[in-house]
């Protein structure tokens, strides 16, 4: 401390250094010990579901230097009125971004992977046409495609 | 589209660029990128942290959330003062929960900054140095209960007029936030006015003192949005980190609040305050923005001591921080 001139050095660090300055390893290593490097606060995002069979949702983020710490303050923030029932702390260095976007739409016709891709009105009009048939009623020819169970084929 | 084989394989480009999330690409040169990233921003697009964006648009934005930040954690000043004096165990409750989401939101709020480059410890650095500033209604002293109602009902009011609109802002995570924050404020405003309308259904002194706690916060009320602006020239609205001029914000305010003060029996302390229904806004008389401009460059009444308190508390406070970083190593 007393070589310092500016007067605004931590004392222990100034300790430590000059411990290492001095070569020797053994006090060093002690210093260490005593004053060991301090945790680091990180950016945790927090994860909340808000009622039973809902997806877990992005909250927000916290600063904490630990998942514990990080479930605490997480619990403090996104918690406090019951609005959430279950609660993830994900460590944001955790986590792996996608960096090309494109990838994500590449610029191919994916068309045939979706149900508009595929419109039959004029093929089915042709269809009519050579078998001579008529457009089915709404009714009878309807098809459950909603991926409900419907509740009326009793037997 | 009926033959999935005959198709041509490659979208045209105008349908992939929109199609693309991020339409401005790091290989363009920068004018280019400026311009792609304007017209994003300019049609209602969403900026996220990881995006890229001109050094204009990141530092309007983290000017702005960390003077909102600043005023989250300031603005409890005044009101942990009457914590201890509340009238009623439950009013104590509801203070002290006001209070603990008030600082809450500053920690949202300063975790939005943070992201977008400046450290946690630089902004209150420059907070308690003077250096940045925060709303001018947290720089005024608290006299009475009354002025515990009269903030949490229409200085949260006002607040909240502003805030619903920065839940559409550009810049996606104080966007969120700005959702979070409204949905708890709402529970503030409702403390505030039951407050208020208990006093004003009271005891004649309860009345006068409701009364007088309104005359002196209308001046500050009415200034808290700040003076007209020209909507061309303002760098915040152009990028959509805000979506109304302090004028419209004013105008909602009084449109939904004269109504409900005056509900209660009480007088806004303004003679001209009238609403003007052939122009289809208020009219009023033109608040002090010498008084303004006073106070939030911490001249106000209570600046000094507020900074003061805050330094105090920072110093006290700091063995917490340090033991929260020292336990993990320590433990092992």
């Amino acid at each position: 401390m007393t070589g310092d001139p500016g007067g605004t050095a931590d004392p222990t660090a100034d300790q430590t250094a000059r411990m290492l300055d001095e070569g020797d390893p053994n006090t060093a290593d002690i210093d260490r010990q005593l004053n060991p490097e301090p945790a680091r606060l990180e950016p945790w995002e927090v994860f909340r579901q808000e009622k039973d069979g809902d997806p877990m949702r992005h909250g927000g983020n916290i600063l904490a230097p630990d998942p514990e710490l990080a479930l605490h303050y997480a619990r403090e923030m996104f918690s406090r009125r019951g609005e959430s029932i279950r609660l993830w702390v994900v460590r944001r260095a955790d986590i792996h971004v996608l960096e090309d976007l494109d990838l994500l739409q590449p610029p191919l016709d994916r068309s045939f992977k979706k149900p508009g891709g595929y419109v039959m009105r004029d093929k089915l009009a042709t269809a009519r046409s050579r078998a001579g048939t008529s457009k089915p009623g709404a009714r009878a020819g309807s098809h459950n495609t909603t991926g409900r169970r419907g509740g009326s084929t009793g037997s | 589209m009926t033959d999935p084989l005959a198709l041509d394989p490659i979208l045209p480009a105008r349908e992939r660029s929109e199609r693309s999330a991020r339409p401005w690409n790091e290989e363009l040169p920068h004018d280019e990128r400026y311009q792609l990233f304007e017209a994003h921003v300019l049609g209602g697009g969403k900026i996220e942290p990881n995006d890229w964006m001109p050094d204009e648009y990141r530092t309007a934005v983290l000017r702005f959330v960390e003077m909102h930040a600043n005023s989250e954690l300031m603005g409890v000043l005044p009101e942990r003062e009457w914590i201890m004096r509340a009238p009623t165990l439950r009013r104590k409750l509801a203070l002290t929960s006001k209070v603990q989401d008030e600082v809450g939101h500053a920690q949202l709020l300063y975790r939005v900054a943070e992201d977008l480059g400046k450290p946690r410890e630089a902004m209150f650095d420059d907070l308690l140095a003077g250096k940045t500033k925060f709303h001018n209604v947290f720089h005024y002293p608290t006299r009475t209960w009354a002025d515990i109602g009269i903030i949490a009902w229409l200085v949260d009011a006002a607040a909240i007029v502003a805030q619903q609109a920065l839940r559409d802002s550009s810049y996606g995570p104080y966007a969120r936030t700005m959702q979070k924050i409204c949905w708890e404020e709402s529970v503030h405003i409702m403390h505030g006015r039951d407050v208020v309308l208990t006093l004003a259904n009271g005891t004649p002194s309860q009345r006068a003192m409701v009364q007088e706690a309104l005359d002196r916060w209308w001046g500050p009320l009415m200034q808290m949005h700040g003076p007209r602006s020209d909507r061309t020239k303002d760098r915040d609205l152009h990028w959509r980190i805000k979506a109304k001029t302090s004028e419209e914000l004013r105008q909602e305010f009084l449109t939904i609040y004269v109504p409900r003060i005056l509900e209660m029996g009480l007088t806004i302390p303004d003679p001209e305050l009238r609403f003007d229904a052939e122009a289809g806004e208020w009219r009023y008389a033109d608040p002090d923005w010498a008084e303004l401009r006073a106070v939030v460059t911490n001249h106000g009444p209570k600046s000094e001591e507020r900074l003061e308190f805050r330094r105090l508390n920072r110093a006290a406070t700091a063995w917490v921080r340090e033991a929260i970083l020292a336990a993990p190593e320590a433990a092992a």
